[in-house]
């Protein structure tokens, strides 16, 4: 089974207009993204999901110039957009990730897709993120394409969940989801590795700045754990962001 | 069977891994797979093994039951990964030390061996498969030499690659962990990144002080432990043992005395035994002695390895 990687970006946010293409340790964060899962040895394709909005033009020159695949489709039907990207790879396993997480470790997506592949007879969805216990910002959602297509079908074109793509699998209770849970090293919810907030983007530049003077290029989550633990005044700026997905996922505000 | 880079076919780990297993009747046929197809074609044809293009193929069509993998060490963290994410992942994986590079592997693999309760992990540390080195750790523990009071080791060939060996026999033998005082720079080694150094500080009751060599001018191993009641010279890379006892000679002085029924050769069948162990453990489940290579022991040494490090960058920053 060969696998496809979907980035979701785009440069319009309320909180952090353009927030994918801001600077950490002198590169956009979607270009450190894409060289994150490019390291991932499972994954087979990667494409760029993004808008046909004028704003994301400059997402598509960024694909351009890298080579990756950009695909673009609607702003808000964000499930439509995903599913319709998919399409040519049905049959194939589909890497789900999202833009305001480009610290993903491309390990933890080699180990969910082979957690996938092993038990594909029993599980139709892999995450960290129904029940998050690694890093904020650490997700990774592995499934087949096919089951997104069936839940592009389902969801109604004008149900205003369609700005959201994996809720529909893990909620609609017609898949055999797992959610993987940290280990205890890795176990660290209290940390926020996404760039939503003008405070996320602190955290996150700081991340980037000080590997890029180490000249680590590609560093792992336990890097960034590690980096945390020993700066947590750091870790603290943005540990009181009130995060948009709480409502979806049934998690109070702190 | 994943084997490693070498040049000369009788002179590698590759080739003693696959004589231990060819050896060893309960193990049917071997695969192959390195990097440069002409070498796995060799070293198939000597064992009358089945050589594969890639780590896949061999997993997809051989279906191996134990994969050993004795490659470079910067890429055991890699192969690692790739037999624990793959649907036909074998029921055992044994590693040549080390077992990865750096800590965020460790976590990475401990992590993966959760995920994969079906699966175990042991790292060849050789002189835990070695009676000798056993029966004297043993001793040491028992105190059957009376107090520790000084060790001297001699090593090459650069501090996590080598240096490992003299971590992990100490802690088969004491519950301390180095207490390192002075770490200085001693030479390179042939592996990027991996200083050969000086060190000396407290273990225990006593004293230790391990001297770093130079492998351009020649290779050596070599431990000698010193005790209140005796002394264990450790020599020839760890192939021979010498004990001494003290005794009081005609003069009322504390000599030692070589005694040659406790002294000989060892790491003779290391391998054999390693192997002897593994298919004990696929018949039987018990883990016994492969618990001292398991991930769990094995992450002691290698946090011990690297902490000496971090102190010899401190100390020399």
């Amino acid at each position: 089974m060969k696998f496809v990687a979907t980035i979701q970006a785009r440069m319009g946010s309320s909180r952090l207009p353009g927030k994918v293409l801001m600077q950490a340790g002198g590169k956009p964060f979607l270009q450190r993204h894409v060289e994150r899962v490019m390291m991932s040895r499972l994954v087979d394709k990667i494409i760029i999901a993004t808008t046909v909005e004028p704003a994301d033009d400059a997402i598509a020159e960024l694909g351009r110039l890298h080579g990756i695949e950009v695909f673009r489709g609607s702003e808000d039907d964000v499930l439509g957009r995903v599913a319709t990207c998919l399409q040519p790879y049905s049959g194939w396993g589909h890497v789900e990730l999202v833009g305001d997480s480009p610290f993903v470790d491309p390990q933890i997506i080699d180990e969910f897709v082979g957690f996938f592949l092993k038990n594909k007879e029993t599980v139709d969805y892999v995450s960290n993120g129904i029940e998050i216990s690694y890093p904020n910002g650490a997700e990774v959602n592995v499934y087949s394409v096919d089951s997104l297509l069936e839940c592009d079908k389902r969801v109604g074109k004008h149900n205003p969940m369609r700005e959201h793509v994996d809720v529909h699998l893990y909620q609609s209770g017609l898949y055999k989801c797992e959610n993987l849970l940290a280990p205890p090293w890795f176990n660290r919810p209290d940390l926020y590795l996404e760039v939503d907030t003008p405070k996320d983007y602190q955290v996150m530049k700081a991340i980037g700045d000080h590997f890029e003077a180490k000249d680590k290029k590609i560093f792992t989550l336990s890097d960034i754990i590690d980096f945390l633990s020993d700066n947590p005044d750091i870790a603290a700026i943005n540990q009181r962001e009130h995060r948009k997905y709480w409502e979806i996922k049934g998690i109070s505000g702190a | 069977m994943i084997a490693g880079q070498f040049q000369k076919l009788t002179d590698t780990k590759t080739y003693s891994h696959a004589k231990a297993i060819s050896e060893n009747e309960y193990f049917g046929e071997i695969g192959f797979y390195d990097r440069n197809p002409e070498r796995a074609h060799k070293i198939a044809h000597s064992f009358n093994g089945r050589r594969f293009g890639s780590i896949e193929e061999l997993l997809t069509s051989h279906k191996p039951l134990l994969v050993s993998i004795c490659s470079p060490d910067n890429c055991h963290f890699e192969q690692i990964s790739i037999l624990l994410d793959h649907p036909n992942c074998p029921e055992i994986i044994f590693v040549e030390k080390p077992v990865c590079k750096t800590v965020s592997e460790l976590d990475r693999l401990k992590e993966k061996l959760v995920r994969n309760p079906q699966v175990s992990l042991f790292v060849n540390h050789s002189r835990r498969f070695d009676e000798r080195h056993v029966e004297t750790a043993r001793a040491i523990r028992s105190n059957a030499l009376g107090q520790f009071t000084s060790c001297r080791m001699d090593y090459y060939g650069g501090w996590e690659h080598n240096g490992i060996h003299l971590v992990d026999f100490i802690l088969m033998c004491f519950d301390n962990e180095l207490d390192v005082v002075n770490a200085s720079y001693g030479c390179f080694s042939k592996y990027p990144g991996d200083e050969t150094i000086h060190l000396s500080g407290n273990l225990g009751t006593g004293k230790f002080n391990f001297r770093a060599h130079d492998e351009k001018y020649y290779q050596i191993t070599e431990t000698d432990l010193f005790f209140e009641n005796g002394r264990v010279l450790i020599s020839d890379f760890g192939q021979r043992f010498d004990y001494f006892e003290k005794i009081v000679n005609d003069e009322v002085e504390n000599v030692l005395m070589h005694i040659p029924e406790k002294s000989g050769v060892a790491m003779q069948c290391q391998m054999s035994t390693a192997y002897a162990e593994l298919r004990r453990f696929l018949q039987t489940g018990e883990l016994k002695s492969l618990e001292n290579v398991s991930i769990g022991t094995v992450e002691k040494v290698m946090r011990h390895v690297w902490k000496v490090k971090d102190t010899y960058a401190q100390l020399n920053s």
